[in-house]
């Protein structure tokens, strides 16, 4: 038992240290990002909302990625519903047309998607981003969806239109609650390759920079803290909506559960 | 009978999927507040009936009414029916409250009303105390208690149960036959169940439509058909029973005269099948006797018990006759009576009011 302990403590310890150390390095008081640690300050954190290019970019890539995370959610919510109701041969059709992307070394992606922008006329911009990202978070959601929809039992459907409720109705108040869990974790999945993305994202960019890019080059000049800094304000912002997520949740429950002693 | 409009019409319905035809010739009027039961082998077509009935699946042909409305081309939400399905398909992202809200919400009711006849169908199925819970933390039981709950909060005309029990083991089964006995006298609704438990079909039923291979078999009350089979189907589908083949050799004043394969002759008081003189002979265990006061005192045939299986309250014999033909019979326990030993030697009774004489498939 003793054992089983150390073990889970050292798996937990592995997977948080590097989340430890580049919070702490972010209030670092010196350029270094290396032990020992020589003083605390604010000073990286105050240049992330001054640097005005770094702004920019940080502006370019939340907007690219919740446009990402939009339609892949639109168009990944759309091929869920088609599989719950074709046979198995559309359902393959789905999977592989729907997986192939991913299954390409991003470089040559990138590649094609030039070529093809080029072909098309279509200018590079942030557009051509957001569809080269969608190019690569759609298949993980259709990966993650297939998994749960395999599980989603098609009587609860016939069940709600049997209890009066129209397609619509039944679409709103059962298949996509149902659903609803696993394509919020894959929009925030695609929100976060989105913002990370960097290969594809150099070949489709044209004259925008989005943050990895930003950073990329920012590297080759000198590495500080203040990349610590970005990451930790990022990592702040997800447990933030996770907490409001869960209270949100917590107190509509109570509120209707007290609504029901009433009488 | 005739005065009263059936709640459920269904007439020469028919229903293919593709080239295959899973019902033929379905003809059935269900009276308003009966229990009938859909019976029959897996295959047999009873739950595509009631997916016909629900609205889930569309006639082939014929046509179907309920309460006197004419159901084609109306979809599952508008029919006054409710449904309770095999493995309940409950709403798992709702709470017990809000799984028996669900069909009054759609409809608009909200608030006091919604509340108060969302909680008084929760105390019929004894859930009140249980309905801030989730699906998940239910059980199997107490699921079914949701799903009735859930469906019999609309007030439906019709209630269709497609096995309901069949994910139940045996003792939670019997417990709520009866629970759905006492819920349909509390509700007054029409029960339509389908289901492959000639038990549960017994037990609940005002009538049983029996099914076979998309027809139906027999319509009748549960002992009518027990003890009146009119195929051999019906006869061995209900319960235990011996089949002798045999010929009708003539007709005598106490009714037909059968010569039987084991050497022994019936008389039977029914109407010879049509189809000529081969028949088959059903008589159940529990009508043959080893007391000859029980029996009409003109039939007998000796044979010699061969093996005894007692359960407590009856035992079962297997009697071979001279020509090793063997006869299954159920006695009841008794303390009046001594019981033969294996090996003895004995006489068997029977009353030819329980013979059943079937035609040959």
């Amino acid at each position: 038992m003793i054992l089983l302990r150390i073990v889970v403590f050292a798996i937990m310890a592995f997977l948080l240290a590097p989340i430890v150390i580049i919070i702490l390095f972010s209030f670092h008081a010196t350029p270094a990002l290396t032990f020992p640690f020589t003083g605390f300050s604010w000073r990286w954190y105050a240049q992330v909302f001054t640097d005005s290019q770094l702004g920019a970019a940080l502006v370019e890539s939340m907007k690219i990625a919740f446009w990402t995370a939009l339609l892949t959610l639109v168009l990944g919510t759309g091929a869920s519903l088609a599989w719950l109701r074709l046979k198995r041969r559309g359902r393959a059709v789905i999977e592989i047309l729907g997986i192939t992307p991913i299954a390409l070394p991003g470089l040559f992606l990138g590649v094609a998607l030039l070529v093809l922008f080029a072909q098309l006329g279509i200018s590079l911009s942030t557009v051509t981003i957001v569809i080269a990202h969608v190019l690569l978070t759609l298949p993980i959601l259709l990966v993650a969806m297939k998994a749960r929809l395999t599980l989603f039992d098609p009587s609860l459907e016939e069940a709600a239109r049997d209890l009066g409720a129209s397609q619509r109705q039944t679409f709103a108040r059962v298949t996509l609650p149902l659903i609803a869990p696993t394509l919020i974790s894959c929009a925030i999945l695609a929100l976060a390759i989105s913002f990370d993305e960097f290969v594809l994202t150099s070949f489709v960019a044209g004259t925008e920079t989005t943050l990895p890019m930003y950073i990329w080059s920012m590297m080759r000049r000198t590495v500080t803290p203040l990349i610590n800094a970005i990451s930790t304000l990022a990592l702040l912002f997800s447990i933030l909506v996770l907490v409001v997520a869960a209270v949100v949740g917590r107190m509509r429950r109570a509120a209707a559960v007290a609504d029901r002693t009433k009488s | 009978m005739l005065a009263v409009t059936p709640i459920i019409e269904i007439t020469a319905g028919q229903k293919s999927f593709g080239s295959m035809q899973v019902l033929h010739d379905i003809d059935l009027a269900i009276t308003p507040g009966e229990i009938v039961t859909l019976l029959g082998p897996s295959g047999c077509g009873k739950t595509t009936l009631m997916r016909l009935i629900a609205g889930f699946e569309d006639m082939s042909g014929g046509g179907l009414r309920i309460d006197g409305r004419d159901m084609k081309g109306i979809a599952p939400e508008h029919r006054p029916v409710n449904m309770v399905f095999q493995r309940y398909a409950l709403f798992p992202h709702l709470d017990v409250f809000e799984n028996v809200a669900f069909g009054l919400k759609v409809k608009g009711l909200r608030g006091g009303e919604l509340r108060e006849r969302v909680q008084r169908m929760l105390k019929i199925v004894q859930l009140d105390n249980l309905a801030n819970r989730y699906i998940d933390e239910l059980s199997g039981g107490q699921c079914q208690r949701v799903a009735l709950a859930r469906a019999l909060v609309n007030e439906p005309k019709v209630l269709l149960l497609d096995e309901p029990l069949a994910a139940l083991d045996l003792k939670i089964r019997q417990l709520m036959l009866e629970e759905m006995k006492r819920i349909h006298a509390e509700t007054k609704a029409t029960f339509v169940y389908v289901t492959h438990d000639q038990d549960e079909a017994m037990i609940l039923s005002d009538r049983i439509v029996l099914m076979d291979r998309g027809r139906i078999v027999q319509v009748d009350r549960p002992e009518v058909m027990y003890a009146h089979p009119r195929t051999l189907f019906a006869a061995k589908f209900l319960g235990e029973t011996n089949l002798f083949e045999g010929r009708i050799v003539g007709e005598g004043p106490e009714g037909l005269v059968v010569h039987t394969e084991g050497g022994v002759t019936f008389t039977v008081r029914a109407e010879a099948p049509s189809r000529g003189p081969e028949v088959v002979v059903s008589i159940r265990p529990e009508s043959f006797s080893f007391d000859p006061a029980t029996g009409d005192g003109r039939h007998s045939v000796s044979g010699r018990v061969e093996d005894i299986v007692f359960t407590g309250s009856r035992s079962f014999y297997t009697v071979a006759l001279q020509n090793q033909r063997r006869i299954r019979v159920q006695v009841q326990r008794s303390a009046k009576h001594r019981m033969p030993a294996r090996g003895a030697e004995v006489a068997l009774f029977w009353d030819h009011d329980d013979v059943a004489v079937l035609p040959i498939n």
